[in-house]
């Protein structure tokens, strides 16, 4: 149905003696949402660049919309809204300067949707760029990022420096724009509650890796924490399959598994004497889990 | 009819139940309290979700496996609707799914007290006696 927008195949980037992406394979198809979540220093900007053709990879393939990153043609480049985590801009330049001279660098530039979106934000056009907040020049970031109307947003950390009023407006805008015009967005984040409504997937930046991507209800469907009380003195390394971590404590114990079945945990109840109760968990505590 | 549902759908992100399953139970509920009706007109994926501002897959999942269970039924032209053909066994096993979150309580009391399950089962089959009486 869906063809594929953004793509990376064994992706290797080093800064020195430093390799951040070792061998990163991903795809977004068009018209999904999908979060791009990893700690700090895991590499989300260096993944986002490499595939915009910003950086170069050491070695791998990045295509956007079927066309090579670093060899992006113009008419390609339009249809990429991207909002970098680092702002830069005129500091001496009004907010409507600054519209105005993004917006001529495209030839289509929706000057009424740009204006909506100020008002909305309550952006005053008039502003110096040198008075306005974090908060304000990342909301200014987003409207430069959305006036041509693109068909693909990559967002690099787009919403922690907002408030959480803005950052509900934002996430109101992505999925309108998802709903009525089928735009695909890559977003990547650390904030995990906003994530939790807007992407239907994700994907976790870990050592260099993407070690998980998929749909973001079935993670939390599969990721379980396990409070276990046995009458036995507990071995050192339980039986489960899929352990992410585990705290042993003679008969008793707290395990998160990556998916467990019925089976294993009748298996697991007979043989230990065990009471287990199972504790869900939110994307927060899943990442946690899965950083430690 | 469609705004009230609208305003009665809340979900919380946050929480370890994914939000497709969350609205899946609100609607539920809604059906056997009679809030809902059989033939009732729910509102469409996009406006749930424009509402919730949560991703419309999100939504879209929880209608069809509604669809899929026999809960929704898909009209051409209206959307969505509560199915009219609900066989009374369906009804039994929604009934018993409301009394799931109050059991899990329980459950949750029995294993921090450290109760023998036989213990607590004589217990509840005597409640259940009682109550019938």
């Amino acid at each position: 149905m869906s063809e594929i927008t953004l793509s990376l195949t064994g992706i290797c980037k080093s800064f020195g003696e430093k390799k951040v992406l070792k061998s990163v394979d991903f795809t977004v198809p068009e018209g999904t949402i999908i979060g791009l979540m990893g700690k700090n220093g895991a590499g989300k900007s260096t993944l986002i660049k490499c595939l915009l053709g910003l950086l170069k990879p050491d070695e791998g393939n990045a295509e956007v919309l079927g066309e090579a990153s670093w060899n992006m043609s113009v008419a390609t480049k339009h249809r990429i809204g991207y909002v970098p985590q680092i702002l830069t801009g005129f500091r001496w330049m009004r907010v409507e300067t600054m519209l105005d001279y993004t917006g001529s660098f495209y030839k289509y530039w929706n000057n009424s949707k740009v204006i909506s979106l100020l008002k909305k934000w309550d952006l005053d056009p008039w502003s110096k760029i040198s008075s306005l907040s974090v908060g304000e020049r990342q909301k200014l970031a987003i409207i430069q990022a959305m006036g041509h109307e693109p068909d693909v947003y990559v967002f690099d950390e787009p919403v922690a420096s907002l408030d959480p009023v803005a950052r509900r407006e934002f996430i109101k805008q992505l999925i309108e724009l998802n709903m009525n015009e089928n735009k695909t967005m890559l977003f990547s984040t650390h904030i995990s509650s906003d994530l939790e409504r807007v992407a239907a997937d994700i994907a976790l930046l870990k050592d260099g890796i993407i070690s998980f991507k998929g749909d973001l209800s079935e993670l939390k469907e599969r990721v379980k924490r396990l409070h276990i009380r046995a009458s036995k003195e507990l071995p050192q390394s339980l039986p489960f399959h899929r352990i992410i971590n585990s705290q042993i404590n003679h008969k008793s114990a707290v395990v998160t598994v990556d998916g467990i079945t019925e089976e294993e945990l009748i298996a697991f109840k007979s043989s230990y004497q065990a009471i287990i109760t199972i504790e869900t968990l939110n994307l927060e505590d899943i990442f946690l889990e899965l950083n430690q | 009819m469609n705004q009230e549902i609208l305003l009665l759908l809340q979900i919380s992100p946050s929480s370890g139940e994914p939000i497709y399953r969350q609205v899946m139970e609100q609607i539920r509920r809604l059906i056997i309290s009679g809030y809902l009706q059989a033939g009732d007109e729910l509102p469409s994926v996009r406006q749930v979700a424009g509402n919730l501002a949560v991703n419309p897959m999100t939504i879209s999942k929880a209608y069809s496996i509604l669809e899929a269970t026999g809960v929704l039924e898909r009209r051409r032209g209206k959307g969505m609707i509560v199915a009219r053909n609900d066989q009374s066994s369906m009804k039994l096993a929604q009934r018993l799914e409301m009394l799931r979150p109050i059991l899990r309580e329980a459950a949750a009391q029995v294993y921090q007290l450290a109760l023998p399950h036989d213990r607590v089962l004589k217990m509840f089959a005597k409640l259940l006696e009682e109550s019938h009486e």
